[in-house]
This record gives structure tokens, sequence and C-alpha cells, in this order.
């Protein structure tokens, strides 16, 4: 039994904690500089995905006709785009897309693997063994692959990215939360309740999600990196959102044919999605240390 | 009637001849040479050398080398250097003379063409090119199970093949034809074909072909690439060409590069010697000493938006006249081609024989007022979402693309969107395209042709041809009966007359959106000497030499 889920579960608190557990996360969370500008850095990308379309300055869909192809100025600070298009407004406009595309998919694959990983881990037996021989079987195959067989089925567009993506990931996140119930399910209080008859739905509402939560919300944190660099991924091969719609990942393939003649093109859409992954990767690996009873002083 | 060209990735073109039995008005164009640089100069002295590899990227593959079995661009691109035609077109003068045929004659009513085999001819297996294996070549060809498949749909005027002697060849035709002589210039569709290799191969004769071109194959690895060695035997060159006997260099590899800037990469590496480039790719190659490039406008629309006349909304003939002024073509000519193309104004294009000169005049403009009026007349209003509706119907349309032309397709879908039109892009593969066209199941589509001939138009317009390459759906007798006339019509001024009233009643019921005629730009390393061109820019290697 680990001391995390001990401390949570008796609501009591360790020694050298505050009172209150999340105070900790967030003690912790201040500790650590990477983690801590991490989290400014996606907090700002959020605050641009959320208002992103009242400051850019032009419409993203708009050509202006006069101006294909030019580079950073005054008037188009990164840039237009080969049909006349503002990148700056692009980018911005982007940033919802991509968000909302990734942020979708985990909560997809978070609530789907949750629950199959609980379920697995609770019920055991045949249950177990059926429902990880299925994800077993998906994860034999590499996950954008998966991806890709179901956009291909369902068709190219933004909402099946998300709906691949999100389900592409089920099987990994579901072997994580059934690994870590299957701690909190050997736990005393657990059994304990068991053998008083509490009903099942009780236990895992009340005593096994709440231990996990943590445990979830780090991997949660660590597959919106694998997310956005999905959705951008099929957007780069024209499996994502479809144009004239702004997405870092069509915009990096719009822009690669020009890698010579229009540098910014490709540049400024993966710079994007580079500094949002890595802010999103630095943060769940901070989350991991936090969380991770093994570093825990 | 044509024999459909495809280059699977971009666009459908046709394979018509110029009409050149009368024909001198419009210039079916002349060769594409290498500009006479300085170092060209300085060549000249340099006795042309034998031997060496050319090593040339094709964007696609050949599905066949079949020519009765296939009408892909890729597969004429290569079974071009295969082999040869009766006839030929003299490039200075446009003029059809004859080449594997020694002479030629038709009768006075047309219907009786005699040709006379040239002797001494053979085949890449040794057999010699007689009337009957020519005989036995169009009887392949027009077979009704190989027929649909390619040229055979040509030959199909043909009424009976006669051949008196080895060396005289009698066709009787049906019909008098404006077209058929100068299919007889095609080297790749109209070659005779060696019938000892086709039983023997059978099946798979597509991988093995046998022609009496200056090439023969050597090997074919699929997915890669086509290597063709030079055949020593060759010494019936057209006469245009310097060089009279075998090509210069051993070996010509067609390499498969599907990706342009893989190409680009290529040539500057040096792996390639020779590629078709897009304009902003071609351009960085123009200040490079160690490279050529080669210029051609293409003869044909590059592009067009085909309005499906079964769609009730486009139904309306102020509806399309309205999605035509929309269209500001120059934009597209500029940021999709770099400005190196021509906005078209009507069905053909200006290098085609027939085409309106006058046509500026009653073509439609850019002029996005106008165009929201006529929709305003038409009854569509505008909603609060700035899209037009009429009762309660918006204005719609799904416009059918290709990867290659996603930039027209999102330009095109703002200037719609700027006049209250909600345009959405479905970018497809070519063959899902055809489906969905074959099925009239759309309401805008993009294509795009190359031609010789304004016959072009008949598998286009002409109403028999709905469900096939007429995607519009054109249903216009006025427009079958000048296609009809066309196809018959021998004298030049009358034929290019018949084309003008063409052009005006397509303008006038607005059928078409064209877009542009654009350019081709071929990048050759300055290591390899004297190609050329022909009129529908496929490479022609008899005079090439290796430095």
């Amino acid at each position: 039994m680990n001391e995390v889920s001990k401390t949570v579960a008796h609501g009591a608190t360790h020694a050298n904690s505050p009172i209150f557990p999340k105070l900790a996360f967030w003690e912790k969370i201040k500790k650590q500089r990477a983690a801590k500008l991490s989290l400014v850095v996606l907090l700002l990308i959020s605050a641009i995905g959320i208002v992103g379309p009242w400051i850019a300055p032009y419409d993203p869909t708009e050509s202006n006709y006069e101006a294909f192809l030019q580079g950073p100025s005054a008037k188009h600070v990164l840039g237009t785009d080969a049909i006349g298009r503002d990148l700056f407004s692009r980018i911005l406009y982007g940033t919802r897309v991509t968000l909302v595309v990734a942020v979708m998919a985990v909560g997809i694959t978070v609530s789907a693997g949750t629950m199959i990983g609980v379920i697995s881990a609770y019920m055991g037996g045949f249950i177990d063994h059926l429902l990880m021989r299925i994800m077993d079987i998906l994860l034999a195959l590499p996950g954008i692959i998966l991806a890709l067989a179901i956009v291909a089925a369902l068709g190219p567009s933004q909402t099946n990215a998300m709906i691949a993506i999100g389900i592409s990931s089920i099987p990994s996140f579901a072997r994580l939360i059934r690994a870590a119930t299957l701690v909190i399910m050997s736990s005393g209080y657990v059994e304990a309740s068991r053998s008083i008859g509490t009903p099942s739905w009780w236990i895992i509402l009340f005593q096994v999600l709440p231990n996990i939560t943590n445990v979830l919300f780090v991997y949660m944190t660590l597959f919106v990196g694998g997310a956005i660099l999905d959705t951008a991924a099929l957007g780069f091969i024209g499996l994502g959102a479809q144009p004239p719609t702004p997405e870092w990942g069509t915009m990096l393939n719009e822009g690669k044919d020009y890698l010579s003649d229009a540098w910014w093109l490709a540049t400024y859409p993966g710079l994007a999605i580079t500094i949002v992954v890595l802010a999103v990767n630095r943060l769940g690996d901070a989350l991991r240390d936090i969380f991770d009873p093994r570093t825990q002083k | 009637m044509g024999i459909r060209k495809r280059e699977t990735t971009t666009f459908v073109s046709i394979v018509l001849s110029c009409f050149v039995l009368l024909a001198s008005v419009v210039g079916c164009g002349t060769l594409a040479t290498k500009p006479d640089t300085d170092e060209g100069k300085k060549d000249a002295n340099i006795s042309e050398k034998k031997g060496g590899t050319i090593t040339v990227a094709i964007g696609s593959e050949p599905d066949t080398l079949d020519v009765h079995k296939s009408t892909a661009l890729s597969t004429e691109g290569v079974a071009l250097n295969l082999g040869g035609a009766l006839l030929y077109r003299d490039p200075q003068t446009n003029e059809v003379k004859p080449h594997l045929a020694e002479s030629y004659s038709i009768s006075e009513d047309g219907k009786t063409w005699t040709f006379r085999i040239r002797q001494g001819v053979t085949f890449h297996d040794g057999t010699l090119l007689t009337a009957q294996a020519y005989k036995r070549t169009f009887e392949r060809a027009m077979s009704p199970e190989i027929a649909p498949k390619g040229v055979g749909m040509v030959l199909g005027i043909i009424k009976s093949i006669k051949t008196p002697d080895d060396q005289t060849l009698i066709l009787e035709l049906n019909e008098p034809s404006a077209t058929l002589l100068t299919y007889f210039t095609s080297a790749s569709w109209m070659q005779p074909l060696s019938v000892d290799a086709v039983q023997k191969f059978g099946d798979q004769y597509g991988r093995n072909p046998v022609g009496v071109g200056p090439w023969k194959i050597d090997s074919w690895k699929s997915g890669d690439s086509i290597t063709l060695i030079q055949n020593d035997a060759y010494r019936w060159a057209p006469p245009f060409f310097k060089n009279q006997g075998p090509p210069r260099p051993d070996k010509l590899v067609l390499k498969l590069i599907r990706n342009p800037q893989t190409a680009v990469a290529a040539l500057e590496s040096g792996t390639i010697d020779i590629a078709d480039l897009p304009a902003k790719d071609a351009k960085k190659f123009k200040n490079n000493n160690r490279f050529t490039v080669l210029e051609q406008t293409k003869r044909g629309l590059g592009l067009f938006v085909e309005l499906n006349l079964n769609n009730e909304i486009l139904q309306d003939k102020n509806v399309r006249k309205a999605l035509q002024m929309a269209v500001k073509k120059e934009a597209i000519v500029q940021s999709h081609l770099q400005g190196e193309g021509i906005v078209a104004d009507g069905p053909l294009p200006a290098n085609l024989f027939g085409y309106d000169q006058s046509i500026a005049q009653y073509a439609y403009k850019y002029n996005p007022e106008e165009a929201v009026k006529l929709l305003e007349e038409a009854g569509w209003k505008l909603n609060a979402q700035g899209i037009r509706e009429k009762a309660g119907k918006p204005l719609q349309l799904e416009l059918l693309s290709m990867e290659v032309w996603s930039q027209p397709a999102q330009l095109m879908q703002g200037m719609f969107k700027a006049i209250g039109v909600d345009v959405k892009i479905i970018t497809l593969e070519g063959s899902a395209v055809d489906q969905l066209t074959a099925a009239g199941t759309f309401d805008l589509a993009l294509d795009g042709y190359v031609a010789d001939d304004p016959d072009i138009l008949f598998p286009f317009m002409h109403s028999t041809q709905i469900g096939g390459m007429n995607r519009s759906a054109i249903h216009d007798k006025t427009i079958d009966s000048l296609l009809e006339k066309g196809q018959v019509t021998m004298k030049s001024d009358d034929r290019a007359k018949i084309y003008e009233d063409l052009q005006k009643r397509a303008v006038e019921e607005a059928f078409w959106i064209p877009i542009y005629t654009e350019k081709r730009f071929v990048v050759v390393n300055n290591r390899v000497q004297g190609l050329m061109l022909d009129p529908s820019g496929l490479k022609l290697y008899q005079d090439v030499w290796v430095k």
C-alpha cells in the first residue's frame, strides 16, 4: 500500500504537509521552476485559445489578393500564406482548434479508459481477462495507425479526428488505470468495505476513484501532449480538420512545399506545436514526480 | 470521342490531334527546345557523344504499357519511346507527313485511306513490319473486349482493313473523319505491335511491350523505375530529328518520383537529370547554370469548374452567371501558379485551333457587385449568417476537389463566400471524384484537360457523354449539333466558325467556370543535351546526348 492513497483515503494529513492535500500540490508545483513555467505557458495558451478570435487582426480564412506569400512585416506580423491569408491570425485561431481537438480527445480517452480500467480491476476473473485481451489486441497497433484506420472509416473531419485520437489511446490508458486500481483494491479499507457488504458502486465511487485521481491527473496531462501531436499529425496528412479551418498540422502541411521560399509558413505552426507539447509534457513530468510516492520525501 | 488520358493525380487529358488536314491557322505550337545559350553554341562544336545514362523523373507509374489497354498519360509518355507512327507532324509547317508509311492517299469521298508501309522496319523481336502487322494491331485494338479500354474507341470508325500485299494497307471508313489522320501521328497509341509478342506474353504483354521504336524495354521495377535501352537497329527516326540512327545514350531510366520536393532534391543531387516541376519549384532552377528550364504553355484548361446542371440551385442560369462573376481568376493564377499562367475566358485555350479571338468581349469579368445583383434577382437573400437563402433553403454547394487543387479551391471558397454562397470543399482522390461525378451526386467539381483538337469538347459537352466525361450533364441541342458538325467538317475556316459558335453558346449558358491555362516546366541538367518537347509536352529523346 502506498502512502498517498493512505493519506487521502483516511482524510488524514501527512506529517509535513499543510492541512489540505491540494495545497500540498501547489506548494510542490511552486518549488519546480520548469513546472511553474510550463503551467504559466499553458495558461497563456489556453487564454489565447479562448480570446484568440477576438485579438486576431484578420479573418483567418480571408485572402488578401494583393499579398501572397509575404514575409513577416508590420502589416502581417508572421507573414501571409500562399493564398494571402494572415499567418498570425491563423495561428491564433488554430490554437483553439488544436486545443479543443486535443482536450476532447483526451476526454474520450479518460472517460472510457477509466471505466474499462476500473471495471477490469474491480471485477477481475473472466471480465478482466476479456477486457484486457481486447486492449492487448488494440495495443498491438501503434496509436496513430489505429487513429488513421478510424478516420479512414469515419471520413476526414475535425470531429472524427477527435474521436479517432480519443479511441486510439484508450487501451494504454485503461491498462494504467487498471494497475492503479489494483493497488487500491488490495488495501485494507477496501477489503473491509467488501467484507461488510458495501455495494460495488459505492466502493468504486467513494474509495477507488478518489484514490486514483492523482494518477489519473498525471496520466491525463501526459496524454494531452500526445493528443496534440496526433491532432497535428492527422491534420498534416489531410485527415484532420478540413481546409480552410486553421489547424496547426494542416498549416504545417501547406507550408512544407514552401520551406525554401517561405520559411515562415511551416516554421511558426511548427513552433506553436513544439511550445504547447513541450509545456504540457514538462508539466506532466513534474506532476508525476510530485505524485509518485517513490520520490516523496 | 477521344482517347481519354488521365494523369492519375492531376488532370484529365485527351489526345486529340490538331486538325491539320488544312490547318495552318492557329499553329499546333512548335517544339520547345533549349534556348541558344553561349554554352549551347560552344557545345555545337563538340561531337555529340554516344553512351551514358539519362534518368528522368516520372510523376506517376503507367498502369500498363499495352497501349491498347490504357488511356493514361503516364503510359503515353513511356510507350512513345517504344513505338513509331504511320505519319508525323512537321513541327515547322504543321503538315502531316508520312513516316512509317512511305506515302498515303485519301479518296475523294474521304472514306478510303491507303497507306504504303515503309520497308526494312523491324520490331524489337526481329520480326518485319508489314501491312499485315498493322492490320492485326488495329484489329486487336478494335476487338470488343479491348476496345473500351483505350484507342479502340477512336478506331471504331474503321469499317474494314485490307492488305493486298505486304506493303499496302487500305482502311475503309464508315464516314469521313476530321480527326483520324492526326491520330495516326501518335507514336504511342497508334504504334504497331508485334503480334507474335502479344500472343507469346498474353496477359503479361503490358509489362513486356514489343514495338518498332528507338528504345526497348529492359526492366520494370514496380513502384521504382522503368529502364529502357537503345534499339541498335533503329534507322527510321522522323526526318525533323538531327539524329536519324539509334539513340545515343545507352539507357533511359524513368524513375518514379511522386513528390515535386523530392524531385527538386534529386535534381540538385544529380540523382536524376530531367523532371517536370511546378512553377514555384522550376523558378529556382532558372538562374542556375547547371540546369536549363524548358517552358511551354499547356494546350488546354489547367483548371475549370464544372457546374452540375442537374442540381436544382444550379439550374438557374442567373446563379451560374453569378458564380462566374464571383471568381477573381487573376488572383488564382497569381497565388497558385506564381503568375505563370493565363486566365481562361472560355472552354478552349488561346493556343488551340478554333479558339474565338473575340471571346474576351463576351466572357464574364470579375464583378462581385453584379453577381450579388443577379443572386438578389434570383430570389436569394442574405440571412443573419451572411449566407443567402431562398424559401428557407441556404445557398450551399459542395466543391469536389483534389489535393493538388487545394489552393484554388480555398481561394474560390472565399470568393464565393463574399457573395453569400457557402461552399464546402471535399478533397478526394481522382477515382473517387470520378465515381461521384458519374453518379451525378455533386454540385461543383474541379477538372482540367490537355488537348490537341477542339473536339476535346465532345466528350465533355455532348449529351451522349452524360454519366461519363460530361460531368456537368450538359444537354443542349445547339451544343450537340455543333460538336457533331465539328467532327465531320473538313474545311478549316468552316470548322473554326463552328467552334466559335460553340464557345459563344457555352459561355452564354455558363456551364463551366474556366479558370486558367497553365505552363509546363521541364528542368534539365546541362549534362543532358538536345531534349525536345512536342506540342503536347511529351519528351522526345531522339537528339539527346550525354556530355
